[in-house]
């Protein structure tokens, strides 16, 4: 914390917070406005993701201004501090649909940890299959878990968060653009199954579109995005205490 | 000078809700960083736990934590721009892998979906069966 609050002491270095911040929040609104405007577009939108758009342009940006990226991470530590209190903030979304997992507790159980196990295991064993750095194997674990818990997750596994987000970001966009053709390929009736696994595999992302299917798919996929990013934490954090 | 009008009332109104919702998470979170001296759990896992329960037992989840954390998951992604623009620094890392990486990431995503899904869709045309 200490070494969080230092840099804030000298009035220049203020100055450098909030024009980071501001133009930060500025990249962000006018890159979810023209995502809001791909709307039209389908097959466009999931790449025009605000956060890769809003990425790619501060990338561009450091790049043309010459400021080295490392300037620009020290300068956002407050943005980074804020990841702390969303995870904590996931707790009402979480207890809003707690009512639905005492309700179908036998049914969603089962599922639930299946996809919690199969969705890092099968891209591991791919990324092992062709010798794949360590470093990248470790950032790749957290990939179906809601970004705040993967950062976490990441940390605790010594694996890299920068990647990890980018992993988890991409997954998510996946899930989202495959799921519909999946579902009605498989013959997938209940609204039930198809949150569930949106859910899982591509946490909020997946999420959103769980609530153009319906609001019981919505909640459905809520919880089991959230269960998902515990139980996943309770593993890791018990195979290190071994 | 400006009057005082009911909606500028309101909005303060809001703005102490608001405020005070942070006190809760805050609260929690630092609850989260003592307890994580004793557990080897992220704080903000064990905040998030504490949270939860504190709504279930309340049994309701109080206003201003509503809406503080609205305020928070709304803004979510904007948390995470730094993460992503410093993966420039990591791209050496990646220059070599990122095909296998974005392959492993579909086709683990595909599998997780019809497994999951298919699995859910039996087990609950199951329970129904035994409803009936």
């Amino acid at each position: 914390m200490s070494t969080l609050l230092t840099p804030l002491l000298s009035p220049a270095m203020v100055l450098y917070l909030a024009i980071n911040l501001f133009i930060t929040w500025l990249v962000f609104r006018l890159s979810s406005n023209l995502y809001k405007t791909c709307q039209h577009l389908p097959l466009l939108q999931p790449f025009c993701q605000p956060l890769i758009l809003s990425g790619l342009t501060l990338i561009l940006l450091l790049t043309l201004l010459g400021i080295p990226t490392v300037d620009y991470q020290e300068k956002s530590q407050i943005i980074m501090m804020m990841l702390a209190p969303a995870t904590v903030a996931l707790a009402v979304p979480l207890y809003k649909n707690l009512s639905v997992l005492k309700q179908y507790q036998s049914t969603i159980i089962l599922p639930l940890l299946l996809g919690a196990i199969i969705s890092p295991c099968s891209a591991l064993l791919l990324l092992w299959l062709f010798n794949v750095d360590s470093a990248l194997l470790l950032s790749m674990v957290s990939k179906s878990i809601t970004s705040p818990i993967a950062i976490d997750i990441t940390k605790l596994l010594g694996g890299i968060p920068a990647i990890a987000v980018i992993f988890v970001i991409i997954s998510g966009i996946i899930g989202a653009a495959i799921a519909t053709p999946i579902f009605s390929i498989l013959a997938i009736k209940h609204d039930i199954s198809k949150g569930l696994s949106l859910g899982v595999a591509s946490h909020a992302i997946g999420t959103s579109t769980a609530v153009q299917i319906s609001s019981q798919c919505a909640a459905f996929s809520v919880l089991a995005m959230c269960l998902n990013g515990l139980f996943t934490t309770l593993i890791i954090v018990s195979f290190s205490l071994l | 000078m400006q009057k005082i009008t009911s909606k500028m009332m309101l909005k303060l109104k809001k703005t102490q809700l608001i405020l005070l919702g942070f006190c809760h998470i805050f609260l929690y979170l630092l609850l989260g960083q003592w307890l994580s001296i004793l557990i080897p759990i992220p704080a903000a896992i064990i905040g998030l736990v504490i949270c939860t329960s504190i709504c279930l037992f309340l049994k309701k989840v109080p206003v201003s934590l509503e809406l503080a954390s609205n305020l928070l998951l709304k803004n979510m992604a904007i948390l995470f721009i730094p993460y992503v623009v410093t993966i420039t620094l990591y791209w050496p890392e990646l220059k070599e892998s990122w095909l296998v990486c974005l392959a492993a990431l579909f086709l683990s995503t595909l599998v997780t979906l019809a497994i999951t899904s298919l699995l859910c869709d039996k087990l609950v045309d199951h329970s129904k069966d035994l409803d009936k």
